[in-house]
């Protein structure tokens, strides 16, 4: 019997299973593409052909200055607030970082990428101030501590080969105060108070060398509201006012001033570092700002004096920000001339390399903080526009005359397109191969499987890119918002030949609080014809949005509902045919409105109130966390049914031919609490599943003693959770489906406010892995098995079958052969992974933390996009490719096969026709 | 408006989830002010569900329509909501919650309605919803009654989440090994499902001879 259900288990798995890729599969169809975060730290290494850099996202890199490419990268671990705080190249061919929260100091060959130490600083108390610095030999920390009678001065010396440590006892700093900036220019300590008007420089190794500079004798005049702030770069100090900036090396004698004038236009300034290694020190670099151009400039700081023909503009891509961080790299050409290296940071989140002449290369950083993905559909090639031309609705000629010219002349346009994209090589006679459909024209192929991607990212920058390639088509950085809060709206799509197709971003004004959108054509990243520039600024502050499921008639443009603080609706866009749109389907418009802090969730019904207006009216209110102080809950995820999901399926048949039907509810989402600190518990969470039109919970469930993350897929009647249970100290996967039960209330519309009562099926699963995010995928008719794509930790994605979290799975009936007749599989309390489940094989992606679905015209299959650290583009067919032929389809063979077939009919026809014939003879 | 002030006093105590009353962290005791209006209308009193303890569900109830008949007639020909506005009082915790349902539907089922209180795990009311019994359809054909409301108070209880049932399996396991060494496997398949290595290639071999028979008598 347990040989026979094992048997049955591993007949079940080899059935559910999707194949694996086959070798000569891989890049067929998915890439992926490596990034590091916003670049914070760069350094040239002594040949410049090198750069060390270390980002925000916690990520130490050597990129190769050719070509921008990574030669090495590492994940100095992945929390929330750890970001390289301090980096360093030490004289042997090492490079030093330094991650904050845990502060770790590592040690790594900068040729070869490898560790050569790590040490964790663990500290009982948080310093005041905790700066690094490099001696020749040693990485040297200088912390302030407080202390029993004031603030301690504490230095700790690792050597730079081993990394042992050497702390020196604790000194005394009696003219710390609280509040001030402290910078280490090794081997002094530089502070400055903002309210204060004189500089303390002290030794570190000798507490006794106390210096106070007032700033009027550095030549810095301080107005009652001017504030002076200091930086530091490399062993030179700056101090800027609002207009003027000036730039000092640190003595023991105290601060001397290098570099002359310096104007008040610099930015930001640089030590370069110089090919031949006695004139180190003897440069430096600003980049200058005059007006909207930058410049750099080089100074010799031994002439004291600007050089001019080295110095040249800066001109970095259209649409990159304002710089924030400058690198430069000086060398001696070989017939003498200096010439400059730049490597620049913006606030854009990306990098730029380059010289006086040119950008070289440039890399897109802000596509590690992706906020939202869209994929849209291209527009109809050129010949089938022309097609949709001749047969669109609104001709002027009409007759039989009119049509024949109308057909006469658009396929005369066909075949000049035809023409024209022979000669342009875009349709080769030969099988196209994969290179040649890089370089495809942006239109849309027969499956729905070359689409555009539409990335919007933290720092407000859109991309746009190619699903077949990853080649970003455009880019544009939004101006003057402020997008802490933003979201992406797809409001026509590309089917409505001749009209246009349109996207629409939300985020507020970087000036008030009041929302901005941003209206834009999704193919050519062109502003679209609304406001100043696609920038339309509204005078409300928007709590809501909801992008209308359905298409108004005349524009086919899908409204975007707004809800103001004041919980008035508007609509946009505010054309006569959008506002009838919404006002007709007024009645049935609910919204709501979450809170995440405090748990408040109030649902709104939407009502005309006079000829042309809307307004609305609160129908219902929960508060959902805990109201104790103590337990911090808060909403961690609500989830909703992706609008475009189609059910295929109303109910399951089960084995004695009745149908369990699904509760289908289209209002409900899933809203997940999570508490921490509980005197009992710990850690919990609450899963709540509400009906956001009548305001119903319609079941509610509570897990204790787990942990964050917590992610929840919602589909069709089932949801799935994920949880860290802290008890067994594992993952576990909670699955839930719901249904109606084995009659159907009403079977041809559902409505909340008469639903009935679900019945809930539940069951938990184990899984051996620890998931940074999941997804369910989805076909266009809802057709093709659901899977459910988990992102791991260690950079897999797993492709796992929804049946194996089916919470039917019987426990105690060991395979009864109604279940097997069903296909439902015996519990086992673990999940499998296995290898061929993991859908981007080799091609690790990094840092997941977020997986975007949308399905392509083929019901089998569906286009992946997985951002992290990395990006990953993929296709899944969750039921396989059942309705496309395999790629190594032999098309020649079954012609060839065809032909022989025919005549071989042929041939026997005549042999039989002369038989017949010999035996009438006969 | 006639107001009709009946008193009614109408204990239900439900329990709907499997979830025994015991399972609830804290227990308290609770008074429910209820107010409601019809449509726009401002909100007037109803009355107020008193809950003697969460734990163990003893509710009484409260409460007199202050609407008439035709107010209710009125809304639900205009197709308006019944707004119901609980302010809830616990442990020293104040929270208001708002709930509504379509006004024919509740003029329908002739106010027989049906309040939920909906308590989390720690002992928390979270929300209070009101709804019609489901069976209504809003046809809007019913005859003149006494505007008094039949309420069936509801508590909610929130559930335990499910756990891995690895207690259960490997019993499960340890039994079928058990089962196996005693040699009691009892095989319950059909007889073709066990013995079908046999009968296939019976019948092949039946089959074979009897395709080569009937040439026989041909010739």
């Amino acid at each position: 019997m347990k040989t026979f259900s094992f048997s049955l288990c591993i007949v079940f798995i080899v059935i559910q299973r999707i194949h694996g890729l086959y070798e000569d599969q891989i890049g067929k169809f998915d890439w992926r593409q490596q990034y590091i975060g916003k670049v914070k730290h760069a350094i040239f290494d002594s040949t410049g052909k090198k750069i060390v850099v270390g980002t925000e996202e916690n990520t130490l890199a050597l990129l190769h200055a050719g070509t921008g490419k990574i030669e090495w990268r590492h994940l100095l671990g992945n929390s929330a607030k750890s970001k390289i705080t301090s980096l360093f190249l030490l004289g042997n061919g090492k490079v030093a970082s330094v991650s904050s929260s845990p502060t770790i100091v590592r040690v790594f060959d900068v040729s070869s990428g490898i560790l050569q130490w790590e040490t964790a600083v663990a500290k009982d108390i948080q310093p005041v101030v905790c700066k690094w610095a490099v001696s020749k030999r040693d990485v040297i920390s200088v912390e302030i501590n407080p202390s029993r009678s004031g603030y301690d001065l504490l230095l700790s010396e690792y050597s730079s080969v081993s990394g042992t440590e050497n702390v020196a006892p604790a000194t005394e700093l009696p003219w710390f105060t609280p509040g001030t900036n402290c910078q280490l220019v090794f081997p002094h300590l530089v502070c400055l108070h903002p309210q204060d008007d004189a500089i303390n420089i002290v030794d570190i190794r000798n507490s006794d060398s106390h210096q106070r500079i007032e700033l009027q004798n550095l030549g810095i005049t301080v107005g009652a509201d001017q504030l002076v702030t200091l930086g530091v770069t490399k062993n030179f100090v700056s101090l800027r006012t609002t207009d003027t900036f000036s730039l000092y090396k640190v003595t023991d004698e105290g601060l001397q001033r290098t570099g002359g004038e310096w104007s008040g236009e610099t930015v930001l300034v640089s030590v370069p570092t110089v090919k031949d290694a006695e004139a180190q020190g003897q440069y430096m670099a600003a980049l200058m700002k005059r007006e909207k151009n930058y410049s750099v400039r080089i100074y010799d700081l031994e002439a004291d004096q600007v050089l001019d023909d080295v110095s040249g503009d800066l001109k970095l891509p259209n649409q990159a920000g304002e710089p924030d961080l400058l690198s430069t790299f000086l060398m001696r050409k070989p017939n003498g001339e200096l010439s400059y290296r730049y490597a620049i940071s913006t606030t854009d989140n990306s990098f730029h390399y380059g010289s006086k002449k040119e950008v070289y290369w440039t890399r897109e950083e802000a596509l590690t903080s992706i906020v939202q993905v869209e994929m849209v559909d291209l527009p109809v090639s050129s010949i089938e526009a022309s097609i949709e031309e001749e047969f669109g609705s609104d001709q002027p000629l009409s007759g039989i005359f009119g049509h024949t010219i109308r057909r006469l002349s658009s396929q005369f346009r066909q075949l000049l397109i035809v023409a024209q994209q022979l000669v342009a090589g875009q349709i080769s006679l030969v099988r196209r191969d994969a290179a040649g459909s890089n370089n495809k024209a942006l239109e849309r192929d027969r499956f729905g499987l070359h689409k555009l991607i539409l990335i919007l990212t933290q720092p407000g920058k859109l991309f746009a890119m190619d699903t077949l390639s990853g080649r970003i088509v455009w880019q544009r950085l939004l101006k003057n918002v402020n997008t802490d809060k933003v979201r992406l709206y797809v409001q026509r799509t590309s089917i409505h030949y001749p009209l246009e197709p349109q996207c629409t971003i939300l985020t507020k004004s970087s000036s008030s609080n009041q929302a901005v959108l941003f209206v834009f054509h999704p193919i050519t990243g062109e502003p679209a014809q609304f406001g100043s520039e696609g920038y339309v600024n509204l005078d409300y502050n928007v709590q809501q949005a909801l992008l209308l499921p359905q298409n108004e008639e005349t524009e086919y443009m899908k409204p975007l509902l707004l809800l103001d603080e004041s919980a008035a609706p508007h609509v946009f866009p505010p054309t006569e045919s959008a506002i009838n749109h919404v006002i007709k389907l007024s009645n049935n418009l609910f919204m709501f409105v979450a809170d995440t802090k405090s748990c408040v969730l109030r649902g709104y019904s939407l009502a005309k109130n006079t000829a042309d207006h809307l307004s609305s009216a609160a129908v219902w209110q929960l508060q959902l966390c805990s109201s104790s102080d103590s337990v911090e809950e808060e909403i961690v995820s609500i989830v909703s049914r992706h609008p475009e999901e189609k059910v295929f399926s109303q109910g399951r048949v089960l084995a004695d031919r009745s149908v369990l039907y699904k509760y289908l509810n289209p209002n409900m989402v899933v809203v997940a609490t999570a508490g921490a600190n509980h005197p009992h518990h710990r850690g919990y969470v609450n899963l709540y599943l509400i009906d956001v039109v009548s305001g119903a919970v319609v079941f509610s469930t509570s897990h204790r003693r787990v942990q964050p993350p917590y992610h929840v897929v919602y589909a069709e009647n089932w949801v799935v959770y994920s949880y860290y249970n802290e008890k067994y100290r594992r993952t576990e996967l909670g699955s839930l489906e719901l249904f109606e039960g084995q009659t159907q209330s009403n079977s041809t519309a559902f409505s909340s406010f008469t639903a009935p009562q679900p019945l809930v099926d539940r069951q938990a699963y184990i899984y051996p892995a620890h998931i940074s995010a999941m997804k369910d995928t989805f076909s266009e008719q809802g057709m093709t098995a659901k899977h459910i794509l988990l992102g791991l930790t260690n950079g897999w994605i797993q492709e796992l079958p929804r049946v194996f979290l089916d919470p039917r799975r019987p426990v105690v009936a060991a395979a009864t052969p109604e279940m097997r007749e069903e296909g439902i599989m015996p519990y086992l309390p673990e999940l499998p992974v296995p290898a061929e489940a993991i859908i981007n094989y080799n091609q690790t992606v990094s840092n997941i933390k977020s997986i975007y679905v949308t399905p392509s015209s083929l019901e089998s299959t569906a286009l992946v996009f997985v951002c992290g650290s990395d990006i990953f583009f993929t296709h899944v067919t969750p039921s396989r490719t059942f309705d496309v032929l395999n790629d190594d389809f032999e098309y020649g063979f079954i012609a060839l096969v065809l032909i022989g077939l025919t005549l071989a009919s042929f041939i026997t026809k005549r042999l039989a026709g002369k038989k017949s014939l010999r035996q009438a003879w006969k | 408006m006639a107001l009709q002030p009946v008193l009614q006093c109408f204990i239900v105590v439900c329990l709907f989830s499997i979830v025994s009353k015991g399972e609830l962290e804290s227990d308290a005791s609770s008074v429910i002010q209820l107010s409601h209006s019809l449509g726009s209308r401002p909100f007037e009193p109803r009355g107020q569900i008193n809950v003697r303890s969460l734990k163990l569900g003893s509710v009484n109830i409260q409460q007199d329509s202050s609407y008439d008949w035709k107010d209710y007639k009125e809304a639900a020909e205009a197709n308006e909501f019944y707004h119901l506005e609980a302010f809830v009082k616990y442990n020293g915790i104040e929270r208001t919650f708002l709930t509504s349902t379509k006004a024919c539907l509740l003029y329908e089922s002739q106010l027989a309605d049906i309040i939920t209180i909906h308590v989390d795990l720690l002992g928390n009311i979270y929300g209070v919803s009101v709804a019609a019994p489901h069976s209504q359809q809003c046809t809007g054909t019913v005859s003149e009654f006494e505007p008094n409301f039949n309420t069936t108070v509801l508590i909610s209880y929130m559930e335990h989440g499910p756990v891995p049932d690895v207690a259960m399996y490997v019993q499960k396991v340890e039994q079928e090994k058990v089962a196996k060494e005693r040699g009691e496997t009892k095989d319950n398949r059909s007889f073709i499902a066990k013995y079908w290595m046999y009968i296939v290639p019976l019948v092949l071999v039946f089959m074979m001879s009897g395709a080569s028979n009937p040439d026989q008598p041909a010739r």
